[in-house]
């Protein structure tokens, strides 16, 4: 499937599971890993996937900006390896 | 005497005919008359025969009433069934019984009142008992005719087989009131009227009277044609399904739907702690004796000095 540099992406349900954060700062960072998979490039013209699991490794340290580009970046990888 | 019109039967002082002659009002046949009788379809039947009878064959039953023929037991005559089907068959209607033997003089109930009746009470009256006590029986009431063959008193049932429908000559149809000599029994009477034949009532049909055009007829003409349309319209479109599938629920665009992105965000493993260098385990001589001097050299343990 060739990707394309600006696709329609719907994800129905995100579940973040990070320990030792809040729920505030989740939900802060479930937004930017949306903006950022709305913005990436590389993703999927079309797929459907019913269920993506992604596990990053993260300091309890690094901040929302930076985990959130983790998140993105090993989703892009994980739908190039998927679809 | 005139034969009286529904209307007269229903109102005695109404007028029995118009001007032109036609019935005020014609009764129905199959409605129960002014006698309270049951409606008897034999009876009915019978009327209609009467009107088409055919002349040869009411002349001959005409003869035998002509000629005086009486019959007063009931055990020489027929069964009144058989006689009145055959009497039926022949075009004969009903009149009350007239003496059985012939006789040169007019019998006691010859009167003109009793054997003249007019013909549509004498249709009615079939079961009535006359004034002398006879039993009803059946008497042609086409015009009788002097010319014609001898009168036979049982020809008006052995002429003809029973089930079969009498040739009408055409000339009988052509003259129905031939001239006629009277019997004995009808030199007092009055003029023998003709079976009348009386039209089926029958409801004229609604075409026939057009009407003038209202707005409802002109609303329910444009339902019957939208309805008449509609109609066609089903005809001839394919059946709709009864229940229709759910929308999918991708969109028609092409798109990347994940349903659930399921993120686990792990601590990195601590860092592995480097392995501190062991001491050096202290060298044991193997000759040293101490504490584990029961352990011996293998050579010296072997053929040391200890195994002796």
């Amino acid at each position: 499937m060739a990707p394309s540099s600006s696709s329609d992406v719907r994800i129905d349900r995100l579940v973040l599971d990070m320990p030792g954060r809040s729920a505030e700062e989740a939900r802060r960072i479930a937004l930017l890993v949306a903006e950022g998979l709305a913005a990436a490039d590389g993703l999927p013209q079309v797929g459907d996937l019913p269920t993506l699991r992604v596990a990053i490794e993260a300091d309890r340290n690094s901040d929302s900006a930076t985990l959130a580009r983790h998140i993105v970046a090993a989703t892009l990888r994980d739908l190039a390896r998927t679809a | 005497m005139k034969r009286q019109s529904y209307l007269q039967q229903v109102a005695p002082g109404a007028p029995a005919r118009r001007r032109d002659g036609v019935n005020v009002l014609t009764p129905p046949r199959h409605v129960v008359r002014a006698s309270s009788r049951s409606v008897d379809p034999f009876e009915l039947e019978t009327v209609l025969v009467t009107a088409r009878a055919p002349a040869p064959h009411a002349q001959a039953a005409a003869k035998a009433s002509a000629a005086g023929i009486v019959r007063t037991d009931a055990e020489s005559q027929p069964p009144p069934s058989a006689a009145q089907d055959a009497a039926l068959r022949r075009g004969v209607a009903m009149e009350s019984q007239p003496p059985r033997v012939p006789s040169p003089e007019p019998a006691q109930d010859t009167d003109a009142s009793s054997q003249r009746r007019p013909l549509a009470s004498e249709r009615w009256s079939r079961r009535a008992p006359t004034p002398e006590g006879g039993e009803a029986v059946l008497t042609p009431t086409a015009v009788p005719r002097a010319a014609n063959a001898p009168a036979a008193p049982g020809s008006t049932k052995d002429a003809m087989p029973r089930g079969e429908s009498q040739p009408v000559p055409h000339e009988a149809n052509a003259r129905p009131n031939p001239p006629h000599a009277p019997g004995p029994q009808y030199q007092s009477a009055a003029p023998i009227q003709q079976p009348v034949v009386q039209p089926a009532y029958s409801r004229p049909p609604a075409q026939d009277k057009p009407r003038a055009a209202t707005p409802g007829d002109a609303l329910s003409n444009a339902r019957a044609a939208a309805s008449a349309q509609l109609a066609a319209d089903r005809a001839l479109r394919p059946a709709i399904p009864a229940a229709r599938s759910p929308p999918p629920r991708e969109p028609a665009r092409a798109s990347l739907h994940i349903g659930t992105l399921e993120v686990r965000v792990t601590a990195p493993a601590p860092a592995p702690v480097a392995a501190a260098p062991r001491p050096a385990a202290p060298r044991q001589s193997a000759r040293s004796g101490g504490a584990g001097g029961r352990r011996i050299a293998r050579g010296f343990g072997v053929f040391g000095l200890e195994q002796s």
